[in-house]
């Protein structure tokens, strides 16, 4: 375990190598829950994320944008009045820093989300196996291409599906409430293991998701 | 149900993700009731529970659940088919398998396996199934019938008869012709003892005559006590295995969902051509075939040569996948297919399913006609193609079209004799000519004679007029009666899907086409070869061209030659409304008029149902397919008609005298073939738990748990009693994370929280807390909480645990519906929150914060935002349970840091943390509500106690017209606290010797039984009962407890308004003993309040 800005995270469980190895060739489950998240609600969206992203995809409900501040985050529009923004590192003060800068005004509602959401990305050739046993939306990449998230049940619960652009290795980010991310890790070990699933720590994370410490 | 809802955000989703949200009514036109509940599409909400949170509206057919719109609640709903056809699986791009490596491989291999037949050891080839490897060692006996024990042989050799049932590992019913052989399995018999071979029981066969249809129905019924002891005796004789509810199963059931663009169901030629087409197109496609390999009947049926190109051409596409082992079960609305793999629940989500489940042949009639050795057709092909085994040495084929001919043929092949073929038609008939084997046209088979195997068939020529020439019977010996009916649609997928299929002039029609259900094949009644192969493929175009695939000119796939016999033109993208020509005279039922002697004619395999039976059910009035197959239970089996259901449709229209049409068909239903509950249950495996950021310090040092919805809250410590006094004397710390925590923001924010509570928000200042409730539209109390406000346009809610979900959909349905600029966002989980409460309370929190805390820098009912042990939280000085009390929220990642920091803080003041069940008797002390346990459905606040919450001078919220009207008529009955007459002050040690008394006395005592008080497990227990006046209910205890701080036995109970006075008595009856209380007023602690407010 290591510390990043206050956070406890797993470095690595086994050794970074060997855990990538093992994302590459079936499926490794990496706990994000420390990263930053932001969520901007309310009438004046459009604007702000106008303002911060430009002409980009995550203009559209549905769509995910990389925007960088400070390290990479992921720019998710859930909905018209709606952008959750994912931040791929720990480090909140950059983006929070950018979001000040931008004064959208009362018409505009943020919260810091980081506590509220657990974060797990699940990586490697055999992630949609193990989730087409736990959701009922089509997860194939035709279905959720690179650059999509939807909000769907997953094993019952509420959960949010990111699948990031770029990623060199099919992979998809959940995020699902911070109450729930215990039961949601554990059925996803245990049904993960018949694919041979194995934890990821941040050391391989970070290589896998493309990004660095921040 | 399982059809789509468009949500304009997040698009098509299963409704699984939806919560109702009731039909949105016009206004009444006069005040009058409005309409609802009628057939036809309506105006329903929905709440997207597991997607973006957000209310739409929906128009849907609530007859078909076809959903024509969707679209934001406040908005007109839009048509639905852009984005219907938008659903997410881009042409080309979609899941792409080839076909399983195994698709080819033959059934049995050269690999021997050994498994064990009620003790003893049985070889059979790796692949071949269980009754093939048993008939190959000599078996003829599978299994003894449902209720005359008679013995039953293999007849289908396909699954769908009950005939080879056989226990395997401990699973019972399985159907052992099509469950492969494995090394180790351990296989028995089931409903027969001692043995098969030899089953005492079968003396119900003698019997028959005093055991007909429905006979229980009639009989053992007087006197009364008889008939459960004949209904248990009976359930132990009849039936079929028994289930080991113990038995864990080796390896857990589970469910996969998958996605395709087009889903063919039937991997026969038809299937085959329809998969191969629309890969060739580009779709993707998914071929569910039960069978170990797709085929179909040209594996079996002497046609394999062209089961070669089509696999090419399927093995071509890489857009194809074929799961064979498949078998579906069920065609739900959305096009949603059901289908398992041995234990493996399959949800298959197709844009266009093609069905092309082909046909069954059909028993015929006659008496003994169920004898081990009697085969339809494709059981003894099947036998011999796919097992390398020869059903018999002699064989008589009773048939009524070219294909009895034709099977004669391969008997040869396979060098059995043909003692004669019994063809049913006329001897004009064209193929009959020449044969090898002597032909009796225009025939019957009378009966089948026998003990445990067939021996001999009795035939008899027919006249005109059906009854039999006597001079034409004749006796053959032979050990074969191979049957060979034509076949029969199986149709039960499409009947399913919600085609109504009627007869009418000779052929079955559907009533109505089904966008994105298509079929071909034999189950649309194509019988030849080729057309079904033409068939299919002109489908599969045809749903790929739907899909947006290019296809070759639809024409292009009609036949030009005289060849294809039937071939109906249909419109692109329908089921074909002309189904299966069937003239009643081709009734599998074989019809001839029997003697009276032959009564042993089965239509019903499963329930040993006879045609004699039938006839008579009919005459006593139960003459509509539907009564007759719940007075007889024909079809009620584990084929589930299969076999029967035409026979039955058949018999009950010529007993009445009338058409088929007349008779109707029976309602087909999921599950089309027997499913293991374990199978339908994988998709239920999940039980969520909401774990508190504390959850593991509670555990670690112990705490009980109890089950809040979902959430693990600890109940208790250890000593209950202990932590109520800790907090009334020193300091309590409770982990209330679980409550709903809303925030609402935004210009509108204050009208929405008017418009909703009961109480004002709108005057609520900055930095102040208050309490509301609020109703639904009737009136009735859905939740309270406490509320703060954070700013101007900016407000903190608290909900109840059970009910923060419901809140935050219906604070966000009525904005959505209001069209207020306002933005609700659900924070229960972002926040933990705990509650430090006690007279020491302030000392501890002051040591942690820099705060003002003292009673006039931090009040009562006030608001901070302030660090707590350098963790930046918001505390609410409330006082839930009756002494001082801070509520403090912080962002859930930093609570165990701030709660070990208070527990530390608090160690100098004996600060004890504290459980629901003390977090109960403290509140029940300070008389507060638990709205769900203290109200129910007809609760409004005015009867329970909140009537001063209710702010009736505004101009609006949500129940107020009803609370008027309530108001005007008076209350009916109260929320009252109650004591128990005699004190109740008992000390918790002698409870435990009390209760043992009382239930020492109960046991003892005959009649009415004295009331004898023990605290704690007693007052438990009065929960839930009756309040009585005169023996008549009048009310209901809701929460009871025993008060260490009063000594006193204390409650909450409804009680008549004209009872609700304190110091007036009533009584609460507890298992028949009536409990004397008396109404106390509220609260019982601390009445002024002066403690949670100095």
């Amino acid at each position: 375990m290591v510390d990043r800005d206050g956070w406890q995270v797993p470095l690595a469980y086994v050794g970074a190598e060997q855990e990538e190895a093992v994302a590459r060739s079936a499926v490794g489950l990496a706990d994000l829950s420390a990263f930053a998240k932001i969520s901007l609600r309310g009438r004046g969206l459009a604007d702000c994320t106008q303002t911060l992203l430009g002409d980009c995809q995550a203009a559209t409900p549905r769509n995910v944008a990389l925007l960088d501040a400070a390290g990479p985050v992921l720019a998710c529009r859930l909905h018209q009045e709606h952008l959750l923004l994912l931040a791929l590192t720990t480090n909140r003060v950059a983006l929070n820093k950018k979001l000040d800068a931008l004064h959208c005004g009362s018409s505009m509602v943020r919260h810091d989300t980081t506590s509220a959401l657990a974060g797990f990305a699940l990586l490697g050739p055999a992630t949609e196996e193990v989730l087409r046993r736990l959701t009922a939306l089509d997860v194939s990449a035709a279905a959720l291409p690179p650059g999509w998230c939807a909000e769907t049940g997953l094993a019952t619960v509420q959960a949010l599906l990111v699948r990031p652009p770029g990623l060199p290795l099919p992979g998809v980010l959940i995020y699902v409430a911070w109450d729930l991310a215990e039961f949601v890790w554990e059925t996803l070990w245990e049904l993960g293991l018949a694919w041979g699933l194995q934890p990821v720590g941040m050391e391989a994370g970070w290589k896998l998701l493309r990004v660095h410490e921040g | 149900m399982s059809f789509l809802l468009v949500c304009p955000n997040c698009g098509p989703r299963d409704v699984s993700e939806f919560r109702y949200g009731g039909q949105v009514l016009p206004a009444p036109a006069g005040g009058g009731p409005a309409g609802s509940n009628l057939p036809g599409p309506q105006r329903e909400r929905w709440y997207h529970r597991q997607g973006c949170r957000r209310w739409l509206l929906a128009q849907r057919d609530v007859r078909s659940n076809e959903v024509l719109r969707t679209g934001w609640l406040g908005e007109e709903p839009s048509a639905l088919s852009p984005r219907l056809s938008a659903i997410g699986q881009q042409p080309g791009t979609a899941d792409s398998r080839q076909p399983t490596a195994d698709s080819r491989q033959p059934t049995a291999d050269s690999r021997v396996v050994t498994f064990s037949f009620n003790g003893r050891p049985v070889r059979a080839l790796s692949g071949q199934s269980i009754a093939a490897a048993l008939y190959a060692a000599d078996v003829r006996i599978f299994s003894r019938s449902f209720k005359y024990h008679r013995p039953r042989g293999l007849f289908c050799v396909s699954g769908d008869c009950p005939n080879c049932l056989m226990e395997v590992n401990g699973r019972p019913n399985v159907r052992t012709c099509v469950e492969p052989a494995r090394h180790g399995q351990v296989v028995r018999h089931q409903n027969a003892w001692p043995s098969l071979n030899f089953d005492v029981l079968r003396i119900f066969d003698r019997l028959d005559s005093f055991l007909p249809v429905g006979f229980y129905y009639r009989r053992f019924h007087k006197p009364r006590w008889l008939w459960p002891l004949v209904a248990k005796a009976i359930r132990h004789v009849a039936g079929l295995g028994k289930i080991d509810i113990w038995e864990e199963p080796a390896t857990p059931a589970d469910v996969e969902h998958l996605h395709t663009d087009v889903c063919v169901i039937g991997g026969g030629p038809a299937g085959l051509a329809a998969a191969a087409e629309a890969a060739t197109a580009g779709a993707s496609v998914l071929l569910l075939e039960r069978e170990p390999r797709p085929g179909g009947h040209l594996l079996y049926g002497g046609e394999a040569a062209l089961l070669e190109p089509l696999l090419n051409q399927l093995q071509a596409s890489s857009r194809a996948r074929v799961l064979c082992g498949t078998t579906a079960f069920g065609l739900y609305e959305g096009n949603l297919v059901g289908a398992f793999q041995t234990n493996r629940l399959l949800k298959v989500r197709a844009r266009q399913v093609v069905v092309c489940t082909g046909g069954r042949q059909q028993p015929f009639l006659f008496h003994n006609n169920d004898l081990p050795g009697i085969f339809l057709g494709r059981g003894v092909q099947r036998l011999a193609r796919l097992h390398g085994l020869r059903a018999g040495r002699r064989a008589v084929v009773l048939t009524d079209n070219d294909q009895g001919a034709s099977l004669a043929q391969q008997l040869t092949a396979l060098g059995i004799e043909v003692a004669a073929v019994v063809d049913r038609r006329p001897a004009t008939t064209p193929g009959q000519g020449q044969t090898p084997w002597p032909t009796l046209a225009a025939g019957a088979v009378l009966a089948a004679h026998g003990g445990k195997q067939l021996a001999s068939v009795r035939v008899a020529g027919l006249r005109e007029d059906g009854t039999i020439d006597p001079g034409s019977e004749q006796e053959i010996g032979c050990d074969l009666l191979c049957l060979v009916s034509g076949l029969a649609p199986a149709q039960e997928l499409l009947r399913q899907a919600g085609l109504e299929l009627r007869y009418q002039d000779g052929r079955w029609l559907a009533d109505r086409p089904l966008p994105g259900l298509l079929a071909a094949g034999a189950v649309l009644g194509t019988l030849d070869l080729e057309a079904q192969v033409l068939e299919g493929r002109l489908r599969g175009a045809e749903a790929a061209a739907a899909l947006g695939y290019q296809t070759p000119s639809l024409d292009s796939y009609r036949p030009s030659g005289p060849q294809v016999p039937f071939f109906p033109s249909r419109g692109a993208n329908n089921v074909s409304p002309a189904v299966l020509p069937r003239r009643l005279d081709d009734s599998p039922a074989g019809w001839y008029q029997a003697r009276a002697a032959e009564r042993k004619r089965f239509v019903c395999l499963c329930e040993d149902v006879t045609a004699k039976d039938l006839e008579r059910a009919v005459a006593e009035g139960f003459d509509h397919s539907e009564t007759l197959k719940r007075y007889a239970t024909a079809g009620m089996g584990v084929c589930q008609g299969k076999m029967c259901s035409q026979a039955v449709a058949a018999i009950c229209a010529r007993a009445k005298g009338c058409d088929l049409a007349a008779v109707g068909a029976t309602t087909s239903r999921p599950p089309v073939v027997p499913v293991e509950l374990g199978v339908l249950a994988a998709d239920r495996q999940h039980q969520p738990i909401r774990r508190t950021p504390l959850h593991h310090w509670h555990e670690t040092i112990g705490a009980s748990w109890m089950d809040a919805g979902l959430w693990k809250r600890p109940e208790s410590y250890g000593d209950p009693v202990a932590e109520v006094q800790a907090v009334r004397t020193g300091v309590g710390l409770i982990d209330v994370s679980t409550l709903g925590k809303i925030e609402v923001a935004g210009p509108d924010a204050a009208e929405l929280l008017e418009r909703v509570y009961l109480n004002k928000w709108a005057d609520l200042k900055p930095g102040r807390a208050r309490y509301g409730a609020l109703c639904t539209e009737e009136g009735i109390l859905f939740d309270d909480g406490v509320g703060a406000r954070l700013g101007p346009d900016r407000f903190y809610l608290t909900a109840t645990t059970g009910n923060a979900e419901a809140v935050f959909g219906w604070l966000e349905l009525w904005r959505a519906t209001w069209q207020l600029e306002a933005v609700v966002s659900n924070q229960t989980s972002a926040w933990a929150a705990m509650n430090l409460a006690g007279p020491q309370a302030r000392a501890v929190l002051a040591r942690l914060t820099a705060l003002d805390v003292s009673p006039s820098g931090f009040p009562y009912m006030a608001m901070r935002e302030g660090e707590v042990a350098g963790v930046a939280c918001r505390l609410l000085r409330i006082g839930f349970v009756g002494e001082v009390g801070y509520e403090i929220h912080c962002p859930a990642a930093q609570a165990w840091h701030l709660w070990e920091a208070l527990v530390q803080a608090g160690a100098e003041f004996r600060l004890r943390p504290f459980g629901v069940e003390a977090q109960r008797v403290l509140r029940l002390e300070k008389g507060h509500l638990i709205i769900g346990q203290d109200t129910d459905a007809l609760s409004n606040p005015l009867d329970a106690g909140l009537s001063w919450l209710v702010r009736f001078d505004k101009p609006f919220f949500h129940g107020r017209e009803f609370l008027l009207r309530l108001q005007a008529m008076g209350s009916r009955s109260r929320l009252i606290g109650f004591q128990l007459k005699d004190g109740g002050g008992r000390k918790q040690e002698e409870s435990e010797r009390i209760r043992e008394e009382d239930e020492r006395t109960a046991e003892e005592t005959v009649g009415p039984r004295p009331f004898v008080l023990s605290p704690s497990s007693f007052l438990l227990s009065l929960e839930g009962c009756q309040v009585v006046e005169q023996g008549r209910p009048v009310g209901r205890v809701t929460s009871a407890r025993h008060s260490p701080t009063l000594g006193q036995s204390i409650g909450l109970a409804w009680v008549p308004a004209a009872q609700a006075t304190a110091g007036q008595p009533f009584l609460i009856r507890h298992n028949g003993a009536d409990v004397p209380a008396v109404v106390t007023s509220l609260p019982f602690y601390d009445p002024e309040g002066k403690r949670l407010k100095e």
